[in-house]
């Protein structure tokens, strides 16, 4: 049987009970005791005589048709978290929106939604964002503003829009209206999570400078180099969609571990100057003339059967590489081109328009008389960020349409902040031929102006952005803004395949010394290049993979931690930077990898967020910064680890919740002996239950999101998290088993079991935790009492506990909170409810209708975003159901199946398409 | 000696507090009880004339109750439906128009008091701010409409509110009123049958 563990720590002491104050500085003496309870005594005194006011019911005048007080509404739009632009529903209550969903039509998200498009949400309520236009650093109004670029203009001569990837063809319009009245103008686009070297080779192979569409649904093999497919690359809910269904035999090939890596049959350690050489005999198996190559960096029987996969799977395999190097880019492309990919799962016809990123334009920055900066941050997102804020303050006119003062905004003349997108109207076209529509859920906020709007203005023709989009469609509008996405036939002149010669100069790979790493700059799965910096959500978001909050860090490898004396949360010097250490597994010995996306200023505003209480310690001071700024090391080809004999606690979660040495995670088979102190009551109408597909589950923490804006799921901050107090009520455990290149990653969600003989119920001395007649152990927050013993006794440590009111830090945020769900007070225990408003809705409907609640139409908010498809609820009363199908899975078991609970949460066990004899499966394939 | 004076001055204390106390002590009702309240609201609109005298179906003006958890109350635009004709009592007119007629002049028309604060708030765009009577607390997610598809007459809530001039809170809405209910204990018949509803905690809340 295989070890698994989730950290280093818990590998060498594999039971640590830890408790959560006994860090030797949190001891409460007498006088600070004394000092509580006199607190609490006038604390109660003085709330004990409130009396409850009357509430004002304030109807509208005139009632707007779409709206019935009190009941949900979606608009149909699409996500502008990141260039990928997957369909969304924007749940409204009352005309503002409160939760955002996947759109099921949607021909590329089916449905999907990220952790990032989930918390976008959030920002929309955000009182930092700008309040209106601001000229010289100060508020203005657009009259002035408007008037003031005119007359810059009026003398200009290079202007230069600068941008990051727009996939919207009425903003990309608008631009190009605008510039086209100056004599040299130009828009400059990059990405910081750049791929213009996959473009740049396919102008050398296809003659057209794109970035495939690729189609993973379309591949039994994939072979990805360094590609996070499934967490931040290109278009990851899509990729995810199609990768979870297929479940193809994935080798991947990495320095560091990512969230695709973790899910990956089968994983390798890779240099990431090695990419070009594995390349490069791949292509010289593939008929690329190469000879006298070095030698592979790792086993030739490896490697010959990814040659052998690969053959044996032409045009029906993918390989891809996610490093931004033209000569590797030019290989991945002959190997496709040799294996028939072409046509089906690389599809460069109709490209993707996600990444559009040409570096090599910036040059065109330089003496430009007027700059544009929309929908990026330059000089923070750019390595090369100082220099370019130098160059910015020779420009005479600097514009910038950020939404919150940024680093790059500091420079700007003027700032014309850009709506959010749940504020206004536009259009996408992220693969060509799939258009979408952005609709304004809520009239702004702000005294804010669309960009598309803010250019048309300046070039004389202004237009409201639906003007703009309305004008130029063609097809059926109003069936479009229904159902959000339209799929248009795209002529496509296939394009010439012209130049497909490889080449390949190995490189001097003796870059590491050994006491020198080579820099792996990564962005992480829910901050990518930093521009959802502001969002508390996503902050407090546990990483994919390492589980950590509200940091970014060094990862080192066990081998390089060993070398250097390194333990978790140790302070290294890397560069300029310092940084906490994070020991890996699984990362190349030669590298170390640091998230971007970190060190936004304005990130000390969370400085704010959780309890202020006697024993709480500040870990963010005014001025400060949520994690470093590492993307000016870019550059630098080898960086040395200095210990600075410091140390800060890291807030990683992947420890918490421990089941006390019991093995959380295993699909062995257990006996069930025993019976439970209550019997088990089946009387109700309906008997709910989950299954979690951990074969399906790639562990990207969507549902963690999605269950956060649902149900009110308070942020506490990084003190609290230290704590283990975070609140989330789904928990996405990792284990790993093995080490180095047989490194096996395992993702499982666990949430509240909802056990039939549920521990927790025969504690509560209150019997404020009680089983529902159709199967929910349910937690009744006003009867509550705050006794914890329910989540000492529960053996998942699913139950969750308000040592405090965790108000938002920003109280402009209540207004994202849901009204069907309790904003829960301190006291009060609190766990996974089932989504038991979405079943209430669901059946009073049905009730209402007189028909039985039919499967499928309850999805829980973690069920409804899941990219991967890998929650199923449903009643098991109804032998058709989907639930019941997987309960009668033989891959069906459930957690700690010993204890005789019987949780209604089930998993089906993970079946691994690893190679026969190559590493182990975990548990037998379904038959 | 000064023990005497200690006791006679507590047991004074004692007596006079005790007095203040009972009307308090006699008034006392469980917390969260609000029975009874019926506070004056901006517009002296009158269920009595409205429900009761022309009979107006409750959901006529509370419409949302079929739709949404909330029955709402109505938009000044659905009061207009109406109001937009009618402008006082028919009394009111007739006086008006006789004394026209005895006049020679064409008859004014005539605004009721009360209706003139909701033409105002239409003209100003401002909101009647109602006086919520019916409330539960906020860990309770009472829902209208399994009430109505059940059949429930909105008086075995709301009391007779047909006959109320100013609409006053009858039960306590406490949590004992509507488990009552619920389990049929209260008596409470649908179409004949005894109330079987759920009585599982997550059906109020969650």
């Amino acid at each position: 049987m295989k070890t698994y563990y989730r950290s280093i720590e818990e590998l060498e002491t594999p039971v640590a009970p830890r408790d959560a104050n006994d860090d030797g500085r949190n001891e409460v003496d007498r006088r600070d005791f004394l000092k509580l309870a006199g607190f609490s005594v006038a604390a109660v005194a003085a709330t004990a005589c409130q009396r409850s006011s009357v509430e004002k019911a304030i109807p509208y005048l005139t009632a707007p048709e779409e709206i019935v007080p009190g009941r949900a509404y979606y608009v149909a739009s699409t996500c502008h978290g990141c260039p990928a632009r997957c369909g969304i529903l924007v749940k409204c209550r009352d005309g503002r929106p409160i939760k955002i969903e996947g759109n099921p039509d949607h021909p590329l998200s089916r449905g999907g939604l990220c952790a990032i498009g989930q918390a976008t949400v959030l920002g929309l309520y955000d009182s930092l964002r700008l309040s209106g236009p601001m000229l010289g650093g100060k508020p203005s109004d657009w009259q002035q503003v408007d008037a003031l670029i005119a007359q810059k203009l009026s003398s200009a001569r290079r202007v230069r829009v600068l941008t990051s990837t727009i996939p919207s063809p009425a903003t990309k319009r608008s631009i190009d209206a605008f510039l086209a009245r100056f004599a040299d103008g130009k828009h400059v686009v990059y990405d910081t999570l750049s791929c213009s070297a996959i473009a740049d080779a396919h102008e050398e192979t296809h003659g057209v400078r794109a970035v495939p569409h690729y189609r993973f649904d379309k591949a039994s093999v994939v072979l990805s180099l360094d590609a996070d497919f499934l967490g931040t690359w290109l278009s990851p809910v899509e990729f995810t969609k199609q990768w979870s269904a297929r479940r193809p035999w994935h080798i991947q090939l990495e320095p560091r571990m990512s969230l695709t890596g973790s899910n990956a049959s089968q994983r390798l350690r890779m240099h990431p100057a090695e990419a070009g050489l594995v390349l490069a005999h791949l292509a010289a198996a593939f008929g690329a003339p190469f000879s006298n190559l070095p030698p592979l960096p790792f086993k030739q029987v490896v490697f010959d059967r990814i040659v052998e996969r690969l053959r044996a799977a032409k045009g029906e395999s993918l390989v891809v590489a996610g490093g931004n190097d033209i000569e590797v880019q030019r290989l991945v492309n002959f190997v496709n081109e040799a294996l028939g990919n072409y046509g089906a799962a690389v599809e460069i016809g109709a490209p993707s328009l996600q990444r559009q990123g040409n570096e090599r334009d910036l040059a065109a920055l330089a003496d430009a008389d007027a700059l544009f900066i929309a929908g990026c941050n330059p000089v923070y997102d750019l390595p090369q960020g100082s220099e370019l804020a130098k160059q910015l303050a020779a420009i005479p006119l600097v514009v910038s349409f950020a939404t919150h003062a940024d680093e790059t905004s500091k420079y700007a003349h003027a700032i014309c902040p850009d709506h959010h997108f749940l504020e206004s109207w536009d259009d996408n076209e992220p693969v060509a031929g799939v258009y979408s529509v952005t609709q304004p859920a809520i009239a702004p906020l702000r005294n804010t102006r669309g960009v598309m709007e803010s250019f048309a203005t300046w070039s004389g023709a202004p237009a409201s952005a639906y003007q703009q989009i309305k004008s130029q469609f063609t097809g059926d509008w109003d069936k479009t803004l229904q159902t959000g996405a339209v799929v248009r036939e795209v002529r496509t002149s296939s394009p010439a395949r012209t130049n497909f010669k490889p080449e390949y100069g190995p490189r001097s790979a003796d870059e590491t010394s050994a006491s020198h790493y080579t820099l792996v700059l990564y962005p992480a799965v829910a901050m990518l290049d930093g521009r959802h910096a502001h969002n508390a959500w996503l902050h407090e978001l546990p990483d994919p993979v390492t589980k950590v909050t509200w940091d970014n860090y060094a990862s080192v490898s066990p081998a390089t931690a060993t070398k250097h004396a390194l333990k978790d949360g140790d302070i290294v010097r890397i560069g300029d930077v310092e940084l906490p250490a994070f020991v890996q597994p699984g990362q190349h010995d030669g590298v170390v990898a640091i998230a971007i996306g970190y060190g936004r200023i304005g990130t000390d505003r969370f400085a704010k967020s959780g309890p202020k209480w006697l024993l709480g310690r500040t870990w963010l001071h005014r001025g400060e910064t949520v994690g470093k700024r590492v993307i000016q090391l870019a550059n630098q080809p080898a960086v040395t680890i200095t210990k600075t004999g410091r140390s800060t606690a890291l807030a990683s979660t992947q420890l918490h919740n421990k089941a006390e040495g019991r093995p959380l995670f295993g699909p062995e088979e257990k006996s069930t002996a025993g019976n439970g102190l209550w019997p088990v009551k089946n009387k109700g109408q309906h008997q709910w239950a989950m299954a979690i597909d951990l074969a399906r589950c790639t562990g990207c923490s969507a549902c963690v999101i999605a269950c956060q804006a649902e149900n009110n799921v308070p942020v506490v901050g990084k003190d609290e998290v230290v704590r283990e107090r975070e609140m989330h009520w789904i928990r996405i455990d990792r284990y790993y088993a093995g080490e180095g290149d047989d490194l096996e990653t395992v993702h499982q969600p666990v949430m509240c079991m909802h056990c039939g003989n549920a521990p927790c119920e025969t504690v509560c001395p209150v019997l404020a935790t009680v089983h529902s007649s159709d199967g929910l152990n349910q937690q009744v927050y006003n009867r509550c009492v705050g006794t914890r013993y329910c989540a000492n006794n529960c053996p998942y440590k699913a139950r969750r506990f308000n040592w405090f009111d965790y108000p938002h830090d920003d109280r402009f945020a209540n207004l994202v909170l849901n009204p069907d769900v309790t904003v829960r007070s301190r006291g009060v225990m609190e766990k996974c409810s089932m989504c038991v408003q979405r079943i209430e809705e669901a059946r009073i409907e049905a009730k209402q209708k007189g028909i039985a609640i039919p499967d499928g139409a309850i999805r829980m908010a973690c069920e409804q975003s899941c990219a991967a498809d890998a929650i199923v609820f449903g009643d098991l009363n109804d032998p058709a159901s989907r639930i019941s199908a997987a309960r009668r899975s033989n891959r069906h078991f459930r957690l700690l199946e010993e204890l005789n609970v019987q949780p209604a949460v089930g998993y089906l066990a993970l079946t691994s398409s690893r190679a026969e004899g190559e590493g182990s499966t975990t548990a037998p394939r379904e038959s | 000696m000064n023990g005497r004076i200690l006791t006679i001055i507590l047991s004074v204390a004692v007596v006079f507090s005790a007095i203040a106390l009972v009307p308090r002590l006699i008034a006392m009702r469980l917390p969260g009880d609000h029975s009874g309240f019926e506070p004056e609201q901006p517009i002296a609109f009158s269920h009595r004339l409205h429900a009761g005298e022309l009979n107006i179906n409750c959901q006529y003006c509370h419409a949302t109750a079929q739709r949404s958890r909330y029955a709402g109350i109505p938009s000044a635009s659905a009061c207009m439906n109406c109001h937009k004709f009618i402008t006082s009592r028919r009394a009111g007119i007739r006086a008006e128009e006789e004394q026209a007629k005895k006049e020679h002049r064409k008859p004014n028309q005539v605004i009721a008091p009360e209706l003139n604060k909701l033409y105002l708030a239409i003209k100003t765009s401002t909101p009647v701010r109602w006086n919520r009577i019916h409330q539960v607390p906020d860990f309770v997610y009472f829902d209208h409409r399994p009430h109505i598809a059940a059949g429930l007459d909105c008086q075995r809530c709301h009391g007779p509110v047909e006959t109320m001039e100013r609409v006053r809170q009858v039960e306590t809405l406490n949590m004992g009123f509507c488990v009552n209910c619920h389990r049929g204990r209260d008596g409470t018949t649908l179409n004949g049958h005894p109330v079987k509803a759920t009585s599982d905690c997550s059906a109020c809340h969650f």
